[in-house]
């Protein structure tokens, strides 16, 4: 059972407005880093909204699907905010020798 | 290597947002961080993000800031015009029956 999974709490509100976001990452590995950190946090009204994160190689494909444009603005730019934070980390940290752990 | 996209869709219209990759790109958004009413009154910006480093990833953080900053303005009008829309109906009603 997964814990983080709040789909079946409340009853879904029929959803109308779609977005698919593709973003292209340089390998396949970092796409799929970028989806396991993002896919856990979980969505506050999923009656409103819905999230699904997956990955075509280097690309991560991110679908949204919700009760209006209100939600979607909110959730698209909340989800862009913490990719952005995952995209910087990588590119900080990814390949480095860590030299205080060594 | 591609650029960040997006596909907008709702039952009466589609649309495709692309970037194009000669563009200038920055990791400050315009629809992000706060207010210009609030940094006009002296407000640091200490969350302000960090300069892209100049790499790939780099690249892609700017490139998502500007498509983010796109789908807010698109559909932060959507949502102006679905405001005024309705504000135009309940005047509409008002006038006709008297907001009955």
């Amino acid at each position: 059972m997964n814990l983080f999974s709040f789909s079946n709490i409340e009853e879904r509100s029929e959803t109308n407005w779609f977005s698919e976001l593709k973003i292209p990452f340089e390998t396949a590995k970092q796409s799929k880093i970028a989806q396991n950190t993002l896919q856990p946090d979980p969505i506050l009204r999923p009656a409103d909204i819905d999230v699904k994160y997956s990955t075509e190689e280097e690309i991560l494909v991110i679908k949204f699907d919700a009760v209006s444009d209100r939600v979607l603005r909110v959730a698209i730019s909340s989800v862009l905010e913490s990719l952005k934070t995952v995209i910087e980390t990588i590119d900080e940290f990814e390949g480095k020798f860590d030299e205080y752990l060594q | 290597m591609s650029t960040p996209s997006a596909i907008y869709s709702n039952p009466s219209t589609t649309k495709h947002f692309t970037i194009n990759k000669t563009d200038k790109h920055t990791t400050n958004g315009k629809t992000t961080g706060p207010s210009q009413f609030v940094l006009d009154a002296g407000i640091i910006d200490k969350d302000q993000p960090s300069t892209p480093n100049q790499t790939y990833l780099g690249d892609l953080r700017s490139q998502v800031t500007t498509l983010q900053d796109d789908l807010n303005e698109f559909l932060t009008e959507r949502m102006q015009r679905e405001n005024s829309i309705g504000k135009e109906e309940e005047w509409e009603k008002t006038l006709l029956d008297g907001g009955e």
